[in-house]
């Protein structure tokens, strides 16, 4: 690892500024667990690094007026554990438990996973399926943006370079939304996804009500799949027209062939993991 | 005399300091003044130099030396010396210490940079200007294999290092005359070491002295020391090579590499101590891994499924060098009969150059490749006959009664293959019941019902452990009676001083607080060969029953003049030897040894021989031949093609065991690392010879989430070729267990006629296996 | 360019203080620094666990750590969970099962584990093979790893 200057501001508007002042040649640390390995075998190694680790204002999920509200300092291991999500978005928690290991968990942060915006990670498909949003805060003040905005391409997000991602916002409508998020990776622990999914549905009359699918891995950024979403909306629960849901989802995405696996094998767990995912979703919902 | 130690659980001596954090790894060990190196290694499969410039690097702060080739002084600018040569070998080429014009594989050793800390030296790499001109690499072995393929050596015409045949029986006769005629192909990939702890090496060199002292995270010390001795051209006696707590081994790091020789010779130029400890990147394309093997082989048998012939090919990817010589492809044919009667064999094996690490033993060497060879031939009759998998074995066994069984091929140690005893039919009968075998059909049907896939896999095997030449032991009793012993075997987690110290204090009747064990330095012990093979608890527990007996024998000759009894009336008791029937006439060992090791002006008693002690080189007469039967159960997901080990079942026999918690961890260690073959680990190269996979994100080993229930049983047929009865135990987990697991993802998939000629077996190529038409989405 | 700076770590109950450079990570601080090698550097990369070492209570790749990070917090490596010559229940339950061989990757195993049984005091065998999924050990299989967690459980909770 090469020599650079460390700084850790101590509250969020002094990180702002900062981050202001010394924007383009400053990176930021959070967890540091996708970071630092970065840091080790990247001859990019910018002047300054900015640990983001403590700033209090990025702690912390809560009820708020418009949803739910998660800091984006939070550790994955924190939502796990945490009884809000378990209350209103569980398969958030099974999300993060796919995530590295307990020690990587407990670095790791939710924000830091999502501005790294590789398209394999794993808290993307299941925040986009329950239509999350993000706040962003820059010297100007603060925008809020779908997530779905936030990711551009790989490694690359809409955020500027003087600008922190501060708050993650489940919105009111998607709290306690059945969702189910299914991740297949070469090995269950420790493993990047080769694909995965997740869907959110509600059950009204016996039909699908605001349908999302969403997958990772298989296209530059994490997608929702509006085409199969369109056509299982309405429409009356059924095996068959879920599985057919799974094909068009495989239609939308565009999944790389490389040496962990082919494009027509992740077509194939395209398929596979939004079917289940979606079927999972079922079981999980009222059938009214 | 009883045996209380021999054959308990006793507790591992090593343990509580690797338990605390005070063991001492070489990367552990402060030496003063220390600095630390670093290497720049070739980014390409196959190039030349053209031209490489440090003036740059040693400019940074920090840095003392930059050495390339044209820096490396005579005699050492030599190719690194063939530790094992062989009349085979058609193309003996090995690595120079640095490269010298061409490098041969991603990772190759160009620079070596010295500096205060290991990250001034890192950060001196990018300084150093290099331009290379790159060659065409020779990258899958088969196409490697051709005629007019690109060569991984610039001067060489073809890439064919040696080529080797096993043959016995009348193969010709044995094919025309059999019932049927059946064909198997595979390719078969072992991954790399993967040791916890990469290489490391601490060298220091003592100019006033003209002493070389080098820790080295090795299996074979003296290895080190003897090739040292030959590039440096330095008597072995001034080369002292230690082992310290070593973190793990697995075979690579038996080898003699570069930066042996790079870090000894730096310290000698800086008259400093200098450090390098591999990173886990270098690990993946610095240290020997064992890869592709591909399999054609052609099977005779009768209607009853008795296999009597097999004929066919094997090529195997050597990678850039062959710094093992050819006992990887040895190994992979001499076992290959396995635990079955077969009448005739014709194999040939090419062992070709690619521009990809070099390959050399990993866990088991070339035995798991034959044990898989063999499985696969037997399931092949198996599928073809309809013959059940637990009978087609029963009906090719070597009988109890054939033993001592010869198999017709002869050991690349010159003499024939030969098993001393087993039980082969009575261990599968203990693995099936321990598995529940008979009830598993009407388990898999319910499953079935249920939309899963379950199946069950059988292998069986046997090792040729305990080899030669042998290892020392050395014990003797000091004037207080603590016993003390050495020996040449140095350790990587087997326990070695444990079983040792169980050994020495059952033959003398001590208590083990009262021995002193030290392995694994050259300076404490003369010669040694290495911890490989299954081979060192054999060696080292028969040198030691032998040495401790022997002092045992000198003590009680001794005592029985001094305390004028008839020998046979004497015994020992914690260190104190006493006449049976008068228990008030006793002398200590540490008496003993007292009247044998006087002062100045003393003698030695008339009829005795100086010092209590022995050192013996005593090895097992012959291979003891160790044997297992394995049967897995896996649960296959045929929408994804995830394979879940469900739980796995193991009948081994070693003979006696010295420590059965020892034998069990072993085994258990091994049949993880065997299923990390079978479903995860692949070293993955692109068509340039890039390497993919380099970090633990990528290359898969397996963790704890991933490995089933492990269930172990024993049978114990004594070795009747040593006098302790034992037989190797530190590779026969590993050896079984991709056939157990491969034949169990078979049997799940029947309906889908699969039929499996690769492993790993990933989830990808599982799912193309599976006929797309016949998918049931679950 | 290189910046250095004082940090002050709490390391095994005791407060620590060195001058280190920036861009160490935790583990090389605590090995080169305070000359705790019992934190061992398998992969440097953040997945074989070798170097796991418990950070206010939560274990952490001390090679994902900056030594900086580390200043003010307190830290507990495996020489910290020995009292003198007595072990801690899980040190004597890894060696009364066997649980290591060659001992590299045993510190790393020793810390999560301590941090996992000390918020989990009856763990089902599930439990404890996705605690400690964030370790590599290439000489036991786990299977004994796992068997020594079960028995410190029982003797953590009755203690």
């Amino acid at each position: 690892m090469r020599p650079f200057e460390f700084i850790k501001p101590d509250s969020e508007a002094s990180a702002i500024e900062l981050l202001g002042k010394l924007s383009p040649n400053v990176r930021i640390l959070a967890g540091g667990t996708d970071y630092l390995v970065d840091l080790k075998h990247t001859a990019d190694v910018p002047k300054t690094v900015m640990d983001i680790s403590r700033l209090p204002e990025l702690k912390g999920i809560d009820e708020v007026d418009d949803g739910l509200r998660i800091g984006a300092g939070v550790t994955h291991t924190e939502i796990m554990q945490n009884p809000l999500i378990k209350k209103y978005a569980p398969a958030m928690i099974h999300a993060a438990h796919t995530i590295g290991a307990v020690q990587t968990r407990n670095l790791g942060t939710i924000g830091g996973n999502l501005v790294t915006c590789v398209p394999s990670m794993d808290s993307g498909p299941t925040l986009v399926a329950l239509d999350a949003e993000v706040n962003i805060v820059g010297k100007d003040g603060t925008r809020r943006i779908s997530l779905t905005d936030l990711f551009v391409g790989p490694r690359k997000t809409s955020l500027k370079s003087n600008e922190l991602l501060t708050e993650i916002i489940i919105p009111k409508r998607s709290l306690g939304k059945p969702a189910n998020f299914y991740k297949f990776g070469l090995r269950k622990g420790q493993a990047l996804a080769l694909v995965n999914a997740a869907s959110s549905l509600w059950i009204k009359g016996g039909c699908f009500k605001d349908l999302r699918i969403s997958i990772g891995a298989v296209a530059p950024v994490v997608i929702r799949c509006l085409k199969a979403e369109k056509y299982l909306e309405g429409k009356k629960i059924d095996e068959k027209l879920v599985k057919e849901a799974g094909n068009i989802a495989v239609t939308e995405a565009k999944p790389i062939d490389d040496f962990r696996a082919s494009q027509s094998y992740r077509n194939d767990l395209i398929a596979v993991l939004v079917t289940r995912t979606i079927n999972a979703a079922i079981d999980l919902a009222d059938k009214d | 005399m009883g045996a209380r130690f021999f054959g308990a659980d006793v507790l591992r001596a090593e343990d509580r300091t690797l338990l605390k954090g005070s063991g001492q790894y070489v990367d552990d060990i402060r030496l003063e003044g220390t600095l630390h190196g670093a290497f720049l290694r070739s980014p390409h499969a196959h190039a030349i130099i053209k031209s490489i410039d440090t003036t740059k690097a040693k400019e940074l702060d920090g840095v003392h030396a930059v050495y390339t080739y044209d820096e490396i002084e005579e005699p050492l600018n030599q190719p690194i010396k063939q530790p094992y040569p062989h009349p085979l070998i058609r193309k003996d080429i090995l690595g120079y210490p640095l490269a010298k014009e061409e490098v041969c594989h991603v990772g190759e050793a160009i620079a070596f940079i010295v500096a205060d800390t290991r990250h001034i030296a890192e950060d001196a790499i990018p300084l150093i200007e290099i331009e290379f001109e790159t060659l065409e690499a020779a990258v899958r072995v088969r196409e490697a294999a051709l005629p007019n393929a690109p060569t991984a050596h610039k001067d060489s015409k073809d890439n064919i290092a040696a080529e080797l045949n096993i043959k016995f029986g009348d193969i010709e006769d044995t094919f025309s005359s059999a019932d049927h005629v059946l064909e198997t192909s595979f390719l078969q990939h072992r991954g790399g070491c993967h040791a916890m702890e990469g290489r490391a090496i601490l060298a220091s060199y003592n100019s006033s002295l003209d002493e070389l002292t080098s820790w080295s995270a090795t299996q074979c010390p003296y290895l080190i020391r003897r090739s040292l001795a030959g590039h440096f051209q330095m008597p072995e006696s001034r080369i002292r090579i230690i082992s310290p707590d070593v973190g793990g081994g697995f075979g690579p790091k038996a080898g003699f590499y570069a930066e042996e020789i790079i870090t000894a010779f730096a310290s000698k130029k800086l008259g400093k101590p200098v450090k390098w400890i591999e990173d886990r990147q270098e690990h993946f394309v610095t240290t020997n891994t064992q890869r592709d093997s591909w399999w054609d082989l052609k099977i005779a048998c009768d209607n009853k499924g008795r296999i009597s012939g097999v004929r066919g090919k094997i090529i195997t990817d050597q990678g850039a060098y062959i710094p093992w010589g050819l006992l990887l492809a040895f190994t992979s044919m001499t076992p290959l009969p396995g635990p079955y009667k077969i009448l005739s064999m014709d194999i040939d094996q090419q062992v070709v150059f690619t521009n990809t690490v070099p390959n050399t033993p990993v866990r088991g060497a070339g035995r798991p490749n034959a044990a898989y060879a063999m499985e696969r031939v037997i399931e092949t009759v198996s599928r073809h006959l309809k013959i059940g998998s637990a009978e087609i074995r029963r009906r090719n066994f070597v009988e109890k009664k054939d033993f001592p069984y010869k198999t017709g091929l002869i050991h690349f140690n010159g003499t024939p293959m030969s098993y001393d005893s087993g039980d082969y039919h009575q261990l599968l009968e203990k693995a099936l019941d321990l598995a529940d075998f008979d009830n598993f059909f009407e388990r898999q049907k319910q499953a079935r019902e249920n939309g899963q896939f379950l199946g069950i896999g059988i292998s069986s095997c046997i090792e040729d452990t305990g080899n030669g030449p042998y290892e020392g032991v050395t014990v003797r009793v000091d004037t207080m009676g603590k016993v003390y012993v050495s020996s040449g075997a140095a350790s990587q987690g087997q326990g070695h001083k444990t079983v040792l110290t169980q050994i020495v204090a059952d033959q003398l009747s001590v208590n083990i607080e009262d021995i002193h064990v030290e392995i694994g330095d050259t300076s404490k012990f003369p010669q040694g060969v290495g911890t490989v093979a299954s081979r060192v608890g054999v060696n080292i527990g028969t040198a030691a029953f032998s040495a401790a007996n022997e002092v045992r024998e000198k003590a009680l000759n001794l005592a029985a003049d001094i305390l004028e009894t008839d020998l046979e009336d004497l015994e020992i008791e914690d260190g104190i030897i006493r006449d049976k029937s008068r228990k008030n006439l006793t002398i200590s060992l540490g008496e003993i040894a007292l009247k044998l090791a006087p002062m100045s002006g003393g003698a030695v008693p008339a009829g005795h021989s100086a010092s209590l002690e022995s050192t013996s080189y005593q090895a097992s007469n012959g291979m003891p031949h160790a044997s297992g039967s394995n049967v897995c159960e896996v649960e296959v997901d045929i929408g994804t093609g995830e394979v879940k080990v469900l739980n796995y079942c193991v009948a081994h026999d070693c003979g006696k065991k010295i420590n059965p918690m020892i034998v069990e961890g072993q085994i258990v260690g091994g049949v993880v690392h065997g299923i990390g073959n079978a479903l995860f680990e692949e070293m993955i190269y692109d068509d340039g010879g890039q390497p993919q996979n380099t970090n633990y994100g990528e290359y898969l080993l397996p963790l704890a989430t991933e490995m089933p229930p492990i269930k172990v049983i024993h049978q114990e047929t004594p070795s009747p070729l040593n006098p302790l009865g034992l037989k190797g135990a530190g590779e026969g987990g590993t050896i079984p267990a991709a056939a157990a697991i491969v034949s169990a993802i078979e049997n799940a998939l029947t309906e889908f006629n699969v039929v499996i000629d690769r492993y790993p077996v990933t989830p990808e190529y599982l799912c193309n296996l599976i006929d797309k038409e016949n998918q049931i989405e679950v | 360019m290189a910046d250095n700076r004082e940090i002050t770590i709490k390391v095994n109950g005791k407060d620590m203080t060195t001058y280190v450079e920036t861009r160490l990570s935790l583990g090389d601080v605590l090995r080169e620094h305070f000359h705790l090698t019992g934190t061992h550097l398998g992969c440097e990369h953040g997945v074989c666990g070798a170097c796991t070492v418990v950070v206010d209570g939560e274990p952490i790749r001390s090679c994902l750590m900056l030594g900086v990070q580390a200043h003010g917090k307190e830290v507990t490596t495996v020489e910290g969970l020995s009292k003198g010559e007595d072990l801690h229940p899980i040190q004597e339950a890894f060696w009364k099962n066997h649980g290591l061989q060659c001992g590299y990757c045993t510190p790393g195993f020793l810390t999560t584990l301590f941090s996992f049984l000390e918020n989990n005091s009856d763990p089902t065998e599930r439990e404890i093979r996705e605690a400690i999924s964030g370790n590599i050990c290439r000489c036991t299989g786990y299977q004994n790893i796992v068997n020594a967690a079960l028995d410190a459980a029982k003797v953590m909770k009755g203690s």
